[in-house]
């Protein structure tokens, strides 16, 4: 099981627990905090979500000066209590070791101590997940305790940080492997050769939501870069209306009406390449059934033209800390003029505008979605809505464009290369040859993206799923 | 044991019903196997009262349910529930049930087996009307017990449920609010608290830091050992020094990434401070020669050469603040000078 929590709550937690490792003292002092977890039960892919960082106050730590560590029944009270107000799942507690500093380890003390304070915790809290966290300076471990008579753990296995980049670091006690060069981010045999960023992109299950114009070619991007597992969500037929733009299409195809995804699995199975594909049954992502297994990517792709499937991806985002980047094309036509033609990629992340506050969804366009056929036939014919969506076009050369841009910001999530923080948007106006990054501050208030809202709740909070 | 018939003609049709001092007729312990189980299923009437002093209540019960079953609905019928609520499901309640004589005032002692059916305590000589002691039953976590007394303290109250009061802290159900360990509390009954322990947590052992300005040589090197750094005590003649050896340097202009020092302590350290090193003779410089070298001298069976490397005059060591950890950073200074970063 993996930890994640967001690039500032991993700043917030190694800035509390700098005072046992930024002094220049033999006899710097433990010290500690606790993180509130909610908890994403996906049965293959469990993980653990940091939604808060509770700060001690003063007097909730003591015994700092005996080379050890209490957190008074108070603050883990307070813990509890927040865990119970905000229906998280539970909390970790996090204690330094001052003098550990590539691989730490909990002390016999904490190995005594820690089962009577889960005890205490599941008794108070019985559907909880409590566990407790050692940091070194540079290292750190985490386990999970299961409640029951014998109070057995689990040590987890990563710590997942996500924000302008994605970190991956060990929870087992030892230091993080040195991070490869940035050149290697396009070595053409790193794959091969299985070391750095591209060897973690090979160990990772991407969500690719929408497998036709930008899906598909989004996939073979993947898929060439090593990804190790494509999971792919795609509802819709293939018609002869789709062979200018999906990526391995046939005209046999489009006859047979074979499910988009499908086709695009065969395909990369006839390839020989090591990348897994698996197509969900269903992939509707605005079935509740469907949005679930979302839980179990790392990454996510929104490759759709709806506002409602990328509604929920942006949810997912902050909900599960996951990263997701969406892809978005326009060729507007006015009057038999060609009016725009533009690509965007947006990356979206906790602490990072969603696309309802960044503004490319609407809650007019998420309204109309959510009518069933007849009554939104009905309030569009009044007059004073439109369905932006309805039969827009879509060529093959412009979706490339998108693809690229999301496959080159992915790259550099795990291997930063860019010279400027990542934008909101990266939005590329074909028209007069202009490709721009949008930055855009997140709405405080924002029903999505704001940290209060949904960031780390995981399960506990339902999905603006069908009802 | 006695078998109970009474004559319809004494009490009238099936009088034995409603009246509480009559005994039910037609009972032998051997009921259930009998011809006559039919009977078990008659409803009957009988009283219960809050023990001692209550005003009796009349409730009927089956002759085939338990005597649990016939508490339950005793304390139905006085209009306050036994505790834990859901006691009949995992064992019995915190409250007892007694009976009093068949002919007379007193109260038999609590109930123990309350599995026992009805008519069968009737056939042991039981009367038709009960008492129920309700306790003062209080929940701290998951845990229903009897508080000790109704202004029992935090404390006796963690002490009767088993808690270390030490460790354990108790609240009203979810409030931030400690209550006072020795303040008197006034528990009712179903009242429910939280206990929350304290977390503790330790690097190897529970050390006691030592006095800043009064802790050993040896203390200091524990630490400095636990800080991944790899210090050992030397003695030459009655001289004591520490070597540490992994020190970072940059190569160039060093000669090596890593460099052992030494440094010599004096006998009243700490207060007696520290100051300067030795570096290993063989280690070389890019310029030719290495900064600030003094002499050599073969210390411990190694060559050595002496660095003129101190503190400055508005800094000078301070017993308080300055140990062997910090002057191994003072030391390390030497290395990063002359522009080189790391």
């Amino acid at each position: 099981m993996n930890l994640r929590l967001t690039e500032s709550h991993y700043m917030h937690l190694r800035r509390l627990s700098s005072p046992s490792f930024d002094g220049q003292e033999l006899y710097a002092e433990e010290t500690g905090c606790i993180l509130l977890v909610g908890h994403n039960q996906h049965p293959e892919r469990e993980s653990l979500l940091v939604a808060e960082v509770l700060e001690p106050i003063s007097g909730e730590l003591s015994d700092q000066a005996r080379g050890g560590l209490t957190f008074s029944s108070s603050y883990l009270r307070r813990a509890l209590l927040r865990v119970r107000e905000r229906e998280l799942a539970g909390f970790i507690t996090v204690h330094t070791h001052p003098h550990s500093d590539n691989y730490v380890r909990f002390s016999k003390y904490d190995d005594d101590q820690d089962p009577q304070l889960m005890r205490n915790l599941y008794e108070l809290q019985p559907n909880g997940m409590f566990g407790s966290m050692v940091l070194g300076k540079r290292s750190m471990a985490a386990r999970v305790w299961l409640p029951g008579e014998q109070m057995n753990h689990h040590m987890l296995d990563e710590c997942v940080v996500v924000g302008e980049r994605l970190v991956y670091l060990p929870l087992t006690g030892v230091p993080a492997p040195e991070p490869p060069s940035a050149s290697e981010i396009f070595d053409r045999g790193t794959v091969l050769t299985g070391t750095g960023a591209l060897a973690r992109l090979s160990r990772m299950t991407v969500g690719v939501v929408g497998t036709s114009g930008t899906g598909s070619l989004m996939v073979e991007l993947l898929a060439r870069a090593g990804a190790g597992e494509l999971v792919l969500f795609e509802f819709d037929l293939l018609e002869e209306v789709n062979l200018n733009r999906i990526l391995h299409s046939r005209v046999q195809d489009a006859q047979q009406r074979r499910n988009k995804a499908q086709r695009l699995a065969e395909a990369l199975e006839a390839s020989g390449l090591p990348t897994r594909v698996r197509v969900m049954p269903i992939g509707d992502i605005t079935c509740s059934e469907a949005a679930q297994e979302l839980r179990q990517c790392e990454i996510l792709f929104g490759c759709v033209d709806r506002d409602w499937p990328r509604l929920i991806l942006s949810q997912m985002a902050n909900q599960y800390l996951l990263p997701f980047i969406d892809l978005g094309t326009e060729i507007g036509v006015g009057n038999g003029v060609i009016q725009s033609v533009d690509s965007r990629v947006s990356y979206v992340a906790p602490n990072r505008p969603c696309l309802l506050c960044s503004g490319i969804i609407t809650t007019e366009q998420l309204r109309l979605e959510g009518l069933e056929p007849e009554e939104r036939a009905r309030v569009l014919a009044m007059g004073y809505s439109h369905d932006v969506q309805l039969r827009a076009p879509a060529v093959m050369d412009l979706n490339m464009r998108a693809a690229s841009m999301a496959m080159l910001l992915t790259r550099h999530l795990l291997q930063p290369f860019l010279d400027r923080p990542l934008p909101t948007h990266v939005k590329e106006t074909v028209t007069n040859f202009r490709c721009k990054p949008i930055r855009l501050a997140a709405d405080p208030d924002c029903l999505i993206c704001s940290p209060k809202a949904r960031q780390g709740l995981g399960d506990a909070l339902p999905l603006s799923t069908r009802m | 044991m006695n078998n109970v018939i009474l004559s319809e003609a004494s009490v009238g049709t099936q009088g034995w019903l409603e009246d509480l001092d009559f005994e039910v007729p037609g009972l032998n312990e051997n009921q259930e196997a009998g011809q006559s189980s039919e009977r078990l299923h008659i409803s009957i009437a009988l009283g219960v009262r809050k023990y001692p002093q209550g005003n009796e209540v009349r409730f009927r019960a089956l002759l085939s349910a338990s005597l649990l079953q016939v508490m339950e609905r005793g304390a139905e019928a006085l209009g306050e529930p036994l505790l834990p609520p859901d006691a009949s499901q995992e064992g019995y309640p915190l409250d007892e049930l007694r009976c009093r004589e068949r002919c007379g005032h007193e109260w038999s002692e609590p109930i123990s087996d309350l599995h026992q059916p009805l008519w069968k305590a009737l056939v042991e000589g039981r009367s038709r009307r009960f008492g129920i002691e309700y306790v003062l039953a209080v929940k701290i976590n998951t845990r229903w017990g009897v508080a000790p007394s109704s202004n029992a303290t935090p404390r006796q109250l963690l002490t009767a449920f088993g808690f270390d009061p030490a460790q354990y802290t108790l609240y009203d159900l979810d409030s931030t609010i400690p209550l006072p360990p020795d303040t008197p509390l006034s528990i009712t009954r179903g009242r429910e608290f939280e206990a929350q322990k304290d977390g503790r947590y330790g690097d190897n052992s529970r050390l006691r830091f030592p006095v800043r300005g009064a802790q050993t040589l040896e203390q200091d090197i524990e630490m400095l050992n636990r800080a991944e750094l790899n210090a050992r005590l030397l003695t030459h003649g009655v001289q004591r020094y520490v070597e540490i050896s992994g020190i970072k340097a940059p190569s160039p202009p060093w000669s090596k990434t890593e460099i052992a020092i030494l440094i010599a302590v004096p006998a009243n350290y700490p207060l007696g401070g520290l100051d300067a090193f030795h570096v290993e003779a063989e280690l070389r410089h890019s310029s030719g020669s290495i900064p600030r070298q003094q002499q050599c001298a073969e210390i411990c069976g190694r060559n050595w050469s002496l660095i003129s490397w101190h503190y400055a005059s508005n800094r000078t060591w301070n017993p308080l603040h300055d140990d062997l950890g910090s002057h191994v950073v003072h030391c390390r200074g030497f290395f990063m000078t002359r522009g080189v970063s790391q």
